[in-house]
């Protein structure tokens, strides 16, 4: 009865709250009825969504783009081959069987020990190279993208057994292929209520999802229902695309993007990332809504920016305590491993002092003089890569260090760059005084998407700073919007001249400004890790009521790294704007948001060196002058690897070369340190085999 | 043919960065960027290129430039790009210097001002760029931003106008198309019976036997930047002082991502209004999935094409709904559907002797080439940045054949993008298209005569057999 009581006062929530937004202008029914089915496809990437957070406990960022080169297939069988359409949509389920399968064998069974946060960035990993195999695929049917030889396709939609089928609802005509999906977006989600209440296969998936462990001591083959979970999210993928391309034509080489995304994730949100039935009300709902808005208002861009008042609202509603799975699966989210400092024992050896300083020098020099050996151009695109390196260092302290999961960061560095390219363009403020407003601008921001992060976390927080950056990119940054604020071509942004004699014009001078922002960063967020602050904020992402036990107010921790972060995030945005000399909308797509996370992940998330080491790969990917598809494969494959091989980034490789170092100088001294053996007898013990015995490692010797 | 304007004596020397007493520098940009999507359209339409097809294009066109403009002791000479940007390698066969860029994506606004940066530091800095068809706002801001002269996807007068005189295109601008396509609805469809709709449209009136008045939809790409909204705004405006003030705006995100739903919406919006006349002032790859929802709305209007985004060509055209395609017409800016040796583009390459035949590209190519021509001989022997602009502007109308579009320079308002006029084409889907010898073809009116806003009159010209009897 409670149940119901509180269906019914969401569905009327709902409902007031549509009524509202929509100002009493309800589209017709019939149109009605058409964003219903077009929410249907949300509701699918949402159950997929759900299907991988319940077995894994992390968000598939590759499940929109998993499906499409297998559905891409069932296409060219179609329209290269002329295949039947049920044999083609058979290869299209096989095939994105196969390639579920594979993504599970090859990638999530890797990451098992792994923090969630890092399987969570393979998944980013494994979207684009499904986006390469969309490329590719075509190949295999002697279609080339180029266009030299090989068959030409058209991109009409191809027909189906439904097509001729038609039925008008107030005016409105539905196709058959439309019908298509609603039905088998329903039979999806009876089959997997079904499947997940009743059958003992599905009952063993919620028990390995909620206690790994647990299920593997009695019995449950826990990694095989990863892969059957893998197989049924890539098939319900590519169903989607499947089903829509009679609708939408045949998309090759079309990226999916966060805007894809958000609709699902928001829908998978609502359901709270568990139940399939309030996915599809919720899928439904949003389709309803967003085209609703689209409908009325006549605005492309109103859809995308509503869903963040729309999560705010569920998140901050909603009264909710987390299961025991969820609870351990939000930790391991947080989680981010912690690199020592170099043992007390050996700091003040002269060969670590020299090292350290070497170091120093060595990383000053390739920041201060490494881009003087490159040409204007990709002098220009390096500052644009330590104005990445700066939202790095405010993605470390709010993820690293506070486990907030933020993918709206560069959205952030777009209310930084709106606020600079209003005060350079119109108001002809002064340079610093433009990037100190910026800051406290972006900090402010920040602080607004984080309260519901004071509530509920993980996934749920990544879902609204992502839709937070899609809102930032369609609205804030929009000179449709904000034509007096933002600059144009007569009020335009220079890059200042200091004190009247400095010019910062030319492409090194402004990197170094750059880069002394990014100095001050990372001496600002180095100073942050040292103090008090810095070490409650990591005790409280490690555990939250321990703290809290130890009269820690964890609200207020978790505030702060929201806002600090916030304000080097915006703060790097009003750089962006005066390095560009302009504000360019299309610069703040929320893709970027994505893969600066994507970056601090590679780069060791706890890690500040970690993160400036891989915003340079990064750069040098990005503008290396490789192709598309060796972009792809570069970025996809390469932050696999990486992963697969040092779950810690970079970072870990760079420390364990330290650690090597310092073993040597322990060694050169007589010394034995014991954070540097302890990893290494902890690794020997691990590889002895059972009844053999291991000489023990001399007694620790510390000198005076 | 020697160039027609005589000149003995010396010229000024340098008189513009990249101008020497010898030789005009210039810089053809190479995005080599074109998004997969966009790649695979190209390769089902045949519109794609090799670098070689391009090398021998750029050298036949520098060389007709050289040998039939009066460049006054002075030739073109294509410059290198540096380092990477080297595109003399880029042809296995042919080899001519262009600017290989750095492959950006279409939304790295930095990436594109870094190349063009790159452009700015090149020594000598060239006197002009073409930034080809793929260029992007932030690259064209940038070099004009600069002082540099730049040919290419200038695109609205909203974007030149301001950055005057740096950057010229011979394309129309989105304004002015949106202007010819109000003309042409006021002079010919407004307050007049739907005519040539599907059978759902022409019965759709309160009394159905007799065809319904037209109500008219605009459906427009509110683009980043957007460029569009002010033009359509003027169009209904327009309309409005013609007799019809409820022409209903369907603006729609070219997101590839989001199109599919948004013309779904636009479908049935377009059909739920009883919109008879859609006027498609929108791109190609969008109007495929529109086509395909109006089809399955069962309501086939009116689509009258602005002739903007490519639309009006043949090839594209066949990939449309062809059930609602068979309703269109309207203004097409170039034309296609002549066999390519008839044209300019083709004959130039002939002469120069290159071998092979020219790129189908370079129908766009080739006006750029033009242009520069025509702006260093109307320059004078010491051109300047103001000497070409205040050339140009004197420059009497050119073309105006069913071959050649009008092109104008200085109209207050309109100065730096030259296309002043259209053709009147009519959809046929059973007629094969000259131009990839497939059934879709956009027929002209009047052997395709051009018409400037001015000339467009009132008289709606209906074959005898129907627009595919022809």
């Amino acid at each position: 009865m409670r149940r119901l009581t509180r269906a019914v006062l969401a569905a009327g929530l709902a409902i007031g709250g549509y009524e509202l937004v929509l100002l009493g202008r309800t589209p017709p029914t019939g149109i009605l009825l058409q964003e219903a089915f077009f929410g249907l496809p949300y509701a699918l990437l949402a159950i997929g969504l759900i299907l991988i957070y319940r077995a894994n406990r992390f968000i598939n960022f590759a499940q929109a783009q998993l499906g499409v080169a297998p559905a891409l297939l069932g296409v060219l069988l179609m329209k290269v081959e002329h295949t039947n359409y049920f044999l083609a949509l058979g290869a299209t389920i096989v095939f994105a069987a196969m390639l579920g399968a594979f993504v599970d064998f090859a990638v999530v069974r890797r990451f098992t020990s792994q923090p969630r946060l890092v399987v969570m960035i393979a998944t980013i990993g494994v979207g684009l190279l499904c986006e390469l195999l969309q490329l590719v695929v075509p190949g295999w049917f002697d279609v080339v993208l180029n266009g030299f030889g090989g068959h030409a396709v058209s991109s009409a939609p191809p027909s189906t057994p439904f097509t001729r089928f038609h039925f008008s609802v107030n005016h409105v005509t539905f196709g058959g292929d439309m019908l298509a999906i609603a039905v088998v977006t329903v039979v999806v989600v009876v089959a997997l209520n079904l499947f997940f209440r009743v059958s003992s296969l599905g009952m063993a998936i919620r028990a390995a999802a909620e206690n790994a462990d647990r299920a593997k001591l009695l019995g449950i083959p826990v990694l095989a229902l990863s892969t059957v979970v893998w197989v049924i999210a890539a098939v319900l993928s590519a169903l989607a695309s499947f089903l829509q391309t009679p609708l939408t034509g045949v998309q090759i080489g079309v990226s999916t993007g966060p805007t894809a995304l958000i609709y699902g994730l928001a829908a998978a949100i609502i359901a709270r990332m568990e139940s399939f039935g309030t996915a599809l009300v919720a899928g439904v709902g949003i389709g309803i809504l967003t085209q609703s808005m689209f409908y009325v208002y006549n605005d492309p861009y109103l859809p995308g920016a509503v869903i963040v008042p729309v999560l705010l609202v569920v998140l901050l509603t909603r009264r909710r305590t987390l299961s025991r799975g969820e609870d351990v699966a939000l930790a391991s989210l947080r989680q981010g491993g912690e690199f020592r400092p170099i043992p007390p024992e050996l700091r003040r050896l002269a060969e670590v002092v020299w090292g350290r300083r070497v170091t120093m020098l060595a990383a000053a020099a390739v920041l201060f003089a490494g881009p003087l050996l490159l040409s204007v151009d990709k002098q220009e695109l390096a500052s644009v890569v330590v104005v990445y390196a700066i939202v790095c260092v405010s993605l470390v302290i709010l993820t690293g260090w506070s486990g907030q999961i933020s993918l709206g960061q560069w959205g952030l560095s777009g209310v930084g760059a709106f606020v600079a390219g209003w005060f350079a363009s119109h108001l002809h403020a002064d340079f610093f005084l433009t990037l100190i407003v910026a800051g406290l601008a972006g900090a402010v921001a920040s602080l607004l998407i984080g309260i519901p992060a004071l509530r509920i976390q993980g996934p749920f927080l990544a879902a609204t700073t992502l839709a937070f950056g899609i809102a930032v990119f369609g609205y804030l940054d929009s000179p449709t919007y904000f034509p007096r604020e933002l600059p144009d071509v007569v009020h335009t942004v220079g890059r200042p001249l200091l004190y009247g004699r400095y010019s910062l014009a030319g492409p090194m001078a402004f990197y170094y400004v750059t880069a002394f922002a990014l100095v001050g960063a990372l001496a600002s967020a180095a100073a942050l890790r040292r103090t008090r602050a810095g070490r409650v904020m990591i005790a409280v992402r490690d555990n939250p009521r321990g703290a809290q036990s130890f009269g820690v107010n964890v609200a207020r921790v978790r505030i702060a790294a929201f806002a600090i972060s916030g304000f080097w995030a915006a703060l790097a945005g009003a750089l962006f704007v005066y390095q560009q000399g302009a504000l360019d909308q299309q610069s703040f797509i929320p893709d970027t948001s994505i893969l600066l996370m994507m970056i601090v992940v590679i780069g060791g998330v706890t890690s500040l060196p970690g993160a400036i080491v891989a915003a340079a790969v990064y750069g040098m990917l990005q503008y290396g002058g490789l192709g598309q598809q060796a972009q792809l494969l570069a970025t996809g494959a390469g932050s696999l690897i990486l992963l697969m091989v040092a779950p810690g980034g970079l970072a870990q490789g760079m420390y364990a070369t330290r650690d090597a170092f310092l073993r040597v100088i322990a060694k050169r001294h007589g010394l034995t340190v014991p954070s540097l053996v302890a990893d290494r007898r902890a690794a020997t013990l691990g590889e002895a085999r059972v009844g053999e015995v291991r000489a023990v490692e001399p007694p620790v010797t510390v000198p005076a | 043919m020697p160039p027609c304007v005589r000149f003995s004596g010396t010229n000024g020397g340098g008189t513009m960065p990249g101008v020497t007493s010898k030789d005009i520098d210039y810089v053809w940009y190479e995005s080599g960027s074109l998004p997969p999507a966009l790649q695979a359209i190209g390769a089902s339409t045949g519109l794609s290129y090799t670098p070689d097809q391009l090398c021998y294009a750029m050298t036949a066109y520098t060389k007709d430039l050289n040998k039939y403009w009066q460049l006054y002791g002075r030739k073109f000479v294509a410059e290198d790009g540096p380092g990477s940007h080297s595109g003399k390698a880029k042809g296995s066969k042919c080899h001519t210097n262009y600017f290989q860029g750095s492959g950006c994506g279409a939304t790295d606004a930095a990436c594109w001002r870094a190349d063009a940066d790159a452009i700015l530091a090149m020594k000598p800095r060239p006197a002009f760029v073409i930034g080809s068809t793929e260029a992007v706002t932030p690259f064209l801001d940038e070099l004009s931003k600069h002082g540099e002269l730049v040919l290419g996807q200038g695109g609205a007068d909203a974007f030149t106008e301001p950055r005057a005189p740096y950057i010229w295109d011979w394309q129309m601008s989105s304004e002015q198309v949106a202007r010819i396509g109000a003309t042409y609805f006021c002079k010919k469809l407004v307050g007049r019976p739907v005519s040539f709709a599907g059978s759902a449209v022409m019965h759709s009136g309160t009394n159905p036997l007799k065809p319904p008045t037209r109500k008219i939809g605009v459906v427009y790409d509110v683009g980043v930047p957007d460029t569009t909204t002010a033009a359509v705004k003027a169009f209904r405006q327009t309309l409005a002082a013609c007799g019809d003030k409820n022409v209903v705006a369907l603006p729609y995100a070219a997101d590839l991502n989001q199109v599919p739903t948004e013309m779904a919406t636009i479908a049935s919006k377009i059909k739920i209004e009883r919109l008879t006349t859609v006027y498609a002032y929108m791109d190609f790859i969008s109007a495929i999935p529109l086509s395909s929802y109006l089809e399955s709305e069962g309501w086939q209007p009116e689509i009258v094409i602005s002739g903007a985004a490519a639309i009006d060509d043949d090839r594209l055209a066949q990939l449309m709904n062809q059930d609602v395609w068979r309703h269109t017409f309207g203004l097409s800016l170039t034309d296609f559907s002549a066999p390519e040796h008839d044209y300019d583009f083709y004959k130039a390459y002939q002469v120069s002797g290159e071998p092979g035949t020219v790129m189908k590209l370079a129908n766009n190519m080739w006006p750029y080439f033009w242009m520069a021509g025509d702006m260093f001989q109307t320059a004078g022997p010491s051109p300047t940045i103001s000497s070409i602009e205040s050339g140009m502007f004197s420059l009497p109308p050119m073309g105006g054949t069913p071959l050649n579009a009008t092109m104008k320079y200085g109209t207050p308002g309109n100065r730096f993008l030259g296309q002043q006029d259209v053709r009147e084409v009519w959809y046929c889907p059973t007629k094969v298209s000259p131009e990839d010898n497939k059934k879709g073809v956009y027929v002209p009116v009047l052997g395709g005569r051009r018409f400037e806003a001015n000339a467009i009159d009132g008289k709606t010209r209906v074959f005898p057999q129907g627009v595919c009897g022809v």
